[in-house]
């Protein structure tokens, strides 16, 4: 079977509550996330297109289809594509720390990632760590970072992939942004 | 490590935050005074509320994945060369790249220089960009504006960037500005948009699609001469809609979206061909004409609307502008169908019938024809034999008066019959129908359509004096349009009558609740199924009370539910309700053998679907045997029942008796069907596949053949199917060996799917791996151990590696031995067996197989130690499983025999070889 349908059809067994079908979709995603991510450097050097959220809406196209989308659907494939995304570049993160930049051209692309957010002051690894501890004691705000920041969802379309109110999503990521922020300094201090 | 995290604290902060939010601020303060909680508490409670984390302040922000990297340069910019050219004033910028007003001094003149935003990374990428330019260059038409030149700017970093300079249209205005401004009355804008077309058709002459024609494409200059830029663009830089990501939610995009054909939605850029073009002009010249799009997409997410382009028909032109209607409207409809085989076949021929209505003759395009509606309505339910089960043996076998939904089963048949009584006017017209449809025996599907269009006519302008006689007909017609699947008509037929039946006989009679359901049944099968579940629980519930579980149309509103969870994707649901349905048909409705069948073969495939194999196979038996006792071999219902139990047989490996039912089926098809049509494509496929696993090379060749030849014939390349058909005859092939062939079947199947599907994907990789293992056989070894590793190394992407992967290292092993490395062959080979080990259960057939060839290279390296250790394990486990004469046992024992030879010319001179010898014994 085609990954494409493959795709359809676990987003439809979702649908029947079938848990299992949940990893094996976040699988899915996960290595066609990380071959997009090469696929993309490999296409476009300048990289001006490889972000997070271009990747998964990319990946939804490849693996469901543009035609394909109902709103259920897309929900739920946007939840498990934004925790998808999470690992994979904490993930690279990791193995980037327990080694040496080799001279495997193809990862550049996960590493450019990786690095725009050390520029920018953020360490993945810790981000994780402290993303577990949040969701020990508000789950759904660490899903919103995760949505937000992973999956690149606006506010809005938290809301709607959670069906609650844009309030209570913003609420959620207010607290979470205290929340990470103390964590992280204190990652740092 | 980080401190101790303080739940209660945190949660205690966000309990409070939770109550202050809804407070202004001076209430809030006042709150926070009173409260005893300790001050950081209350410091962070502020912090949320205010949303001031700390700095940076963009803090977690999810850009910061974006932004330019460090490695990057600035695109070039006023100022810059590029190629011959200096840039001098910015024109526009968009998604595909940016425009330049650009100089070049010999010859002196300016140009308008487009720098793209993709850049062309690989050589296949930058080869594509080269030629494709070339032929732009040579596109010269007054209409198109000419491309001067094109290139690839190499920054100082390294970056390349193709561009083109295309001649400058001055005082340029897109089409629809034009025409808007300058008040063109409709006569002039169709001249206007005639000189597009040719335009347009100078490229396709020269083999160049177009692919993005929007109004910013098309522009008009100071003169009123239109004049199309980008021809070509998209391909030559291969940035279709599939391959950006820059659809990420720009307004842009769904600016695009408007002009694509549905087509383009599919993900499928070498699919397309002209008739893609002249959906988009379709487009433009409706928005010309009617002063407004076709779809309305306006704050629609980017894949409804792309729903919207494929599944929604356009606005009616006349509703737009009534003066549009009629020929105007059928060339705009025409030009916009879905299909592209319903289109106008080029853009001249859009044109000329453009000129016809110019000139007052009649117009070829009319109105969208039934027997093209039926056409459309085979190739849908090909996907299902099932589905096609349920149809063919309403429309084709079906006894008349049931074909049309008329009778819901043979114990309603009074009722209706008493109805038809009441008026002769009914009997007749139901007779004619039936007259009519008795031909379609003979295959042709088509003529029935056709005839429902004349009912509904007739319908329209004959029966105005009784009213309950229309309501009734109308319900029967929508009943054969349900069964051909004409939602659409059908619902326009059963709406009127719903509500005339519901204010004769009140909202709960038996016909009410029949049409109810008939209604919802062609609302979620045209695709809206927002509350159809509610409503169809709510109407069985209805029907139950009202009419009893086993009545007919409390029968037949259960398995419309049934269907509406299979299409929900609710298979349980749909498995449930469906067992039910068959229960009580089994006991009241025994003797309606063809219902019955129809939903025990449809129960089945959900079953078979949900990998319930037994279950499956006893239901498909059950229903196919039944079916052959009343009705006999030869009906369709049991001709398609046979074709249910084989596929599902299939499914389950047994390919024997699968074999045998298809060719039985093929024969009595061929007839009805004729060779060319889906199903009996389809089943020559499936019986070729069938062939081809009972290792039947010679007959899965000819079969495969067969199909491939008819379908070359009628589909064009490249398309997944032919893509299988071809690996399918390429294996086969390579195994009756006809090497040369095979490798050109597969290179062309591979070509099809690397433009189908990419080159990292896996069905691209098998073609790729496969055709290795032809040049192997053909001793051909350029370059192939390089392609065995490439396969290797996508097989390995996923984590748990791919049998692909496996398949590989082990041809790449045979590579080397045939090559006489038998070091590196070892090297392979052990990687085959490693990867066997974590890829594949314990013990599986392959797996053993890699173990069998990496012993064997241990023998050659004199590795006896180890090749004993494996061998010792191996050939145990050979012996349970295969029979005396197998190769791989023969071949393993054979092994273990050279290191019992070795063993014993050392004994002379070293006992504990011996003694190691001694050990390799069975």
């Amino acid at each position: 079977m085609s990954a494409d349908s493959r795709a359809t059809v676990l987003l439809r067994r979702l649908k029947d509550g079938d848990e299992q079908v949940s990893e094996e979709l976040l699988r899915l995603l996960y290595s066609e996330l990380h071959s997009l991510a090469e696929r993309q450097m490999r296409d476009q050097p300048g990289g001006h297109t490889l972000q997070p959220t271009a990747l998964v809406h990319e990946a939804w196209i490849r693996l469901v289809g543009l035609a394909d989308g109902d709103g259920w659907n897309r929900a739920r494939f946007f939840t498990l594509a934004a925790r998808a995304m999470r690992s994979v570049l904490v993930d690279h993160a990791r193995r980037k720390g327990s080694q040496k930049r080799g001279g495997d051209r193809h990862r550049f692309t996960l590493d450019d990632l990786v690095l725009r957010a050390e520029e920018r002051g953020v360490d993945l690894l810790a981000l994780d760590e402290a993303l577990g501890d949040l969701a020990r004691v508000d789950e759904s705000a660490a899903e919103i970072v995760e949505l937000r920041f992973f999956g690149g969802l606006s506010n809005e379309e938290v809301a709607q992939a959670r069906s609650v109110s844009t309030r209570t999503i913003e609420r959620g990521w207010k607290m979470a942004r205290v929340f990470l922020h103390d964590r992280l300094a204190g990652e740092s201090a | 490590m980080s401190e101790p995290l303080d739940v209660d604290r945190w949660r205690r902060v966000q309990e409070l935050v939770g109550e202050l939010e809804e407070l202004d601020s001076a209430a809030r303060e006042a709150r926070l005074a009173a409260l005893g909680d300790p001050p950081d508490v209350l410091r962070d409670v502020r912090r949320v509320l205010e949303d001031e984390p700390g700095p940076p302040e963009s803090f977690l922000a999810p850009d910061v994945f974006a932004g330019a990297l460090p490695a990057t340069s600035p695109a070039p910019d006023v100022g810059a060369r590029v190629g011959p050219f200096r840039l001098q004033r910015r024109i526009a910028a968009g998604g595909m790249g940016t425009v330049f007003e650009a100089a070049q001094d010999a010859p002196r003149r300016t140009v308008a220089l487009k720098l793209l935003s993709v850049g062309l990374a690989t050589d296949r990428a930058r080869r594509r960009f080269e030629v494709e330019a070339e032929i732009l260059g040579h596109l010269a038409h007054p209409g198109i504006a000419q491309v001067y030149g094109s290139g690839v700017h190499r920054d100082e970093a390294g970056l390349e960037v193709p561009w083109f300079a295309m001649e400058l249209v001055p005082g340029a205005r897109d089409v629809l500005r034009h025409a808007g401004e300058e008040a063109l009355k409709p006569g002039e804008r169709l001249g206007l948009f005639r000189e597009i077309c040719s335009a347009v058709e100078h490229g396709h002459g020269r083999g160049v699609l177009h692919r993005d024609l929007k109004p910013s494409n098309l522009l008009v200059d100071e003169a009123g001469r239109p004049r199309v830029i980008d021809f070509g663009v998209a391909r030559a830089t291969e940035a279709d809609l599939s391959t950006t990501s820059e659809l990420t939610g720009s307004g842009e995009i769904l600016g695009t979206v408007q002009y694509m054909s549905p087509e383009q939605f599919e993900g499928v850029p070498g699919a397309l061909d002209v008739r893609t073009d002249v959906y988009s002009l379709g487009v433009v010249l409706y928005e010309l004409l009617c002063g407004a799009a076709p779809y309305a997409l306006e704050g629609r997410s980017i894949f409804e609307a792309a729903r919207v382009v494929r599944e929604v028909a356009p606005r009616r032109p006349s509703e737009v502008d009534p003066a549009l209607a009629g020929e105007l409207e059928w060339i705009l409809l025409r030009a916009l169908e879905k299909e592209p085989e319903r289109r106008y076949a080029s853009v001249a021929a859009l044109r000329e019938d453009i000129e016809r209505h110019l000139s007052n003759e009649p117009v070829l395009a009319g109105p969208p024809s039934a027997l093209y509606r039926v056409r459309k309505f085979v190739r849908r339910h090909r996907v299902s034999v099932a589905a096609a089960a349920i149809v063919l043996a309403a429309l084709v076998a079906g006894a008349g008066l049931a074909a049309f939904g008329l009778v819901r089963a043979n114990e309603n048949l009074a009722r209706v019959e008493e109805e038809a009584r009441r008026t002769g006017r009914v009997n007749r017209f139901l007779s004619d129908l039936f007259l009519a449809v008795a031909p379609v025996t003979g295959g042709r599907e088509v003529r029935v359509a056709d005839l429902l269009d004349q009912a509904r006519e007739t319908l329209r302008t004959d029966l105005e004096e009784d009213e309950a006689v229309r309501a009734n007909l109308q319900g029967a017609l929508a009943g054969a349009y349900f069964e051909l699947g004409l939602f659409r008509e059908a619902i326009e037929l059963l709406e009127p009558a719903l509500a005339f039946e519901r204010g004769r006989l009140g909202p709960d009679a038996a016909p009410v609740l029949e049409l109810e359901w008939k209604l919802e049944e062609c609302r979620f099968n045209a695709g809206s199924f927002e509350g159809s579940e509610e409503r169809m629980v709510a109407l069985l519930a209805r029907c139950t009370a009202e009419l009893g579980e086993s009545d007919p149309i409390t029968m037949g509103c259960r398995s419309g539910l049934g269907e509406l969870y299979w299409e929900l994707g609710r298979l349980p649901d749909a498995i449930g309700v469906m067992r039910e349905e068959v229960a009580l048909r089994e006991r009241f409705y025994p003797k309606d053998q063809r219902n019955l069948g129809r939903k025990r073969s449809f129960l089945s495939f959900l079953l078979s679907r949900l990998g319930e194999h037994e279950e499956a196979e006893a239901l498909a038996r059950r229903a196919y045997d039944d079916l052959r006792e009343h009705l006999g071999d030869d009906d369709v219902s049991t001709l398609y029942a046979r074709g249910n139990l084989a596929k599902i047989w299939t499914n389950s490996g047994r390919y024997g008796e699968a074999s045998d039912v298809y060719r039985g089926l093929l024969d009595a098809l061929e007839g009805p069907l004729g060779e060319e049509h889906p199903d009996f494509l389809t089943y020559s496929f499936e019986l070729a596949q069938c062939e081809y696993f009972l290792h039947n090379y010679d007959e899965a060749e000819r079969l495969g053949r067969k199909v491939l030849e008819i379908r070359e014939r009628t589909i064009e390349p490249p398309h997944p199917e032919l893509a299988a058909d071809l690996l399918f005859l390429g294996k086969v092939l390579q195994l009756t060996g006809k090497l040369d062939e095979a490798e050109l079947c597969l290179e062309d199947a591979y070509d099809q799917r690397l433009e189908l599907f990419g080159e990292d994907y896996e069905r691209t990789v098998r073609v790729r791996y496969t055709l290795a293992s032809v040049r192997l056989d053909r001793g051909d070894y350029d370059g192939l151990e390089e392609e065995l590793e490439a396969v290797i190394e996508s097989g390995l992407a996923e984590g748990r590696p791919t049998r692909l992967a496996m398949s590989a290292c082990s041809t790449l092993g045979r590579l080397h031995l045939i090559r006489k490395d038998d070091e590196a062959a070892e090297r392979a080979f052990r990687r085959a067996a490693d990867l066997g080990r974590e890829g594949l259960p314990e013990d599986h057939p392959d797996q053993l197989d890699y173990f069998n060839y990496h012993a064997r290279s241990l023998v050659t390296l004199k590795r006896d130690e180890e090749a004993g250790a494996l061998l010792r394990e191996l050939v145990p486990k050979l012996e349970t499983r295969l029979d005396e004469e197998h190769p791989a046992l023969r071949y393993a024992r054979q092994s273990l025999a050279i290191l019992r030879e070795r063993s014993t010319e050392a004994a002379a001179t070293s006992p504990e070889a011996a003694a190691e010898a001694e050990g390799t014994k069975p």
